[in-house]
């Protein structure tokens, strides 16, 4: 793997290259797009791992680091969404040029799948594959179950702290700031209206069952036996940890179904 | 620091990807001031199985913060975390990860003509760093965030006064719950079904810290340390109230080393583990500004004195 800077100077990102190891008749590339706080924490190890699996059967891959977020450059008060969906095309584009791809597949976790989504629906002729792992369906109900999990953190029951208003506002979420803003665009998220502009070979992984999985399996529709649309996988999720029971745990059943589906 | 003066910040300074190591596959960021650095190379190490960012993003700030101020700053992950391959099919991680600081400090030695380093860690960061201290006389200064040390009778003292505060505690006396209940019925061979539940495994004290064997080891380890002319900060946090639980501990649990003024000391009680609150983070890094300053005043004066020797 190559870890490298991309981007322009006001908007460098980091990220990581693994190049295909095994070759395949023609050029397949991956873009992944990590969670948000601290969710990306805690599912980077298992990112890692789905990279280097994809890579070992013969994808060319990207994980990158939105601005704002992880060793890119910008502080975490800076995120934006439409920061991030220009994040995933940009390094989309870079992919495509590292590995002469002609079109990109993007693997979201969490609120990466709900960029991913946008990015494929405002981009229909870029992405060829759509991978929707757990992702937020609902940004209202994620929003909810952000400070659910601040307000019930293992350190104690405590009301997530309010930030001054002068840097933004909003609350203190598990470590990260959710600012009034950055709160407000991400209720806006709604995957479901996207669903009949997502591409054709799309999938939904999901390890535990969300309140909107009803409205959104509605949605999606059935699949067929050589289209699955929706695979529920009842593994641990990569994005949360309960320290110190399964500090580390990978989901290696989601990351086998996920290569399996991608080849 | 507000974010615009954090991006402010940002632009005084550079950032690069630097792969270390004799396989070049060690996964670090290096940032450092665009002017000539004026401050002591600080390497930033894993916490945990959690990569080279930190919880909260913590590691990124503070490199970021002091390479800002003149340091350059590595942060880079051990062999199997973060984007680093294990490093050793044959050492024990804790020597492949000493290695691999040691390969770290060669690399700034060569390529930014520094010598001196100072290590920051948090918990099993912490350990790291005062072992390679003790046995790396280049290591002029660690920060040390919740090391590992024994528990001692104070330590045990204070928590029995501190459950005689909690309710529970009162109510399980006198109810026959609890775990003094279950290990007593336990003991004298009449359990109750219950009782398997009930005596709590805390998993997360750790006992063997109080063998003499690792006593020792400690005790060798900061004077080692001390003796290689390191000066320590060493901050305790509530969070890990189960391994620590005031200020001196350290102090009581290593009784033979002589840290002479080398030692800051701080018990941060009301603090998590892990500084999730951005008020916690801000007291920590305000202790760093003010034992970093110390740091390289000192280091200025023992120049100063070497070059009027000289």
């Amino acid at each position: 793997m190559s870890p490298f800077y991309f981007g322009t100077p006001k908007r460098r990102l980091f990220g990581v290259y693994h190049p295909a190891i095994t070759s395949r008749a023609t050029v397949r590339a991956a873009v992944l797009c990590y969670p948000w706080g601290h969710e990306y924490i805690y599912a980077h190890r298992s990112m890692v791992k789905l990279a280097s699996v994809l890579a070992e059967s013969g994808f060319h891959v990207l994980r990158f680091d939105y601005f704002g977020t992880g060793d890119s450059a910008g502080e975490s008060t800076q995120v934006t969404l439409d920061g991030c969906h220009k994040d995933i095309l940009m390094a989309a584009e870079e992919l495509m040029d590292m590995s002469g791809a002609e079109s990109i597949s993007l693997i979201g976790l969490r609120l990466g799948a709900s960029l991913a989504a946008e990015v494929a629906v405002a981009d229909r002729r870029l992405v060829d594959r759509l991978v929707l792992w757990d992702p937020v369906i609902s940004g209202a109900d994620y929003v909810e179950s952000l400070y659910h999990s601040a307000a019930n953190m293992p350190i104690g029951k405590a009301a997530p702290p309010e930030r001054p208003v002068e840097k933004g506002g909003g609350h203190e979420i598990c470590g990260f700031p959710l600012t009034d803003a950055q709160r407000e665009q991400i209720a806006r998220i709604d995957l479901i209206p996207l669903v009949p502009r997502l591409p054709r070979k799309t999938v939904t992984v999901v390890t535990r069952a969300a309140a909107a999985h009803e409205r959104y399996l509605a949605a999606i529709g059935d699949g067929t036996e050589t289209e699955e649309r929706f695979l529920s996988i009842p593994d641990h999720p990569a994005w949360h940890e309960n320290w110190p029971l399964d500090a580390g745990t990978m989901p290696v059943d989601v990351i086998h179904r996920i290569k399996e589906w991608m080849t | 620091m507000s974010a615009d003066e954090k991006t402010s910040a940002q632009s005084k300074i550079t950032e690069q990807v630097v792969l270390f190591g004799a396989k070049s596959s060690l996964c670090g960021l290096l940032a450092r001031p665009v002017d000539a650095a004026t401050g002591l190379p600080i390497v930033l190490l894993n916490t945990g199985i959690i990569h080279r960012v930190g919880h909260h993003r913590m590691n990124v700030t503070i490199a970021r913060r002091y390479a800002a101020k003149g340091h350059p700053v590595v942060r880079f992950d051990f062999g199997g975390i973060g984007d680093s391959p294990v490093q050793s099919e044959t050492l024990a991680p804790l020597d492949a990860n000493l290695a691999s600081i040691t390969e770290v400090c060669d690399w700034i030695e060569s390529n930014l003509d520094q010598s001196s380093f100072i290590l920051m860690g948090l918990c099993s960061g912490a350990d790291h760093a005062i072992i390679q201290a003790s046995r790396d006389p280049r290591i002029a200064g660690v920060v040390l965030v919740d090391p590992s040390i024994p528990r001692t009778f104070r330590f045990f003292l204070n928590n029995f006064v501190r459950d005689l505060s909690r309710r529970v505690v009162w109510v399980n006396l006198a109810t026959g719950r609890g775990n003094t209940w279950a290990r007593l019925r336990r003991l004298i061979g009449r359990p109750r079904g219950s009782d398997a539940t009930e005596i709590r495994k805390e998993p997360f004290a750790r006992p063997e810290l109080e063998h003499p064997e690792v006593i020792s080891f400690l005790e060798k380890t900061y004077q080692d340390a001390v003796d290689n002319g390191a000066r320590i900060l060493a901050v305790f946090t509530g969070g890990h109230d189960f391994q620590h639980n005031y200020r001196r501990q350290l102090l009581d649990a290593l009784p033979r080393v002589k840290f002479r003024n080398q030692l800051d000391l701080h018990f941060y009680a009301d603090c998590d583990h892990t500084f999730n609150y951005e008020r916690h983070r801000t007291r920590l890094l305000a202790e760093l500004d003010g034992w970093l300053g110390k740091l390289m005043a000192s280091q200025n004066e023992r120049r100063e004195a070497r070059r009027e020797t000289n």
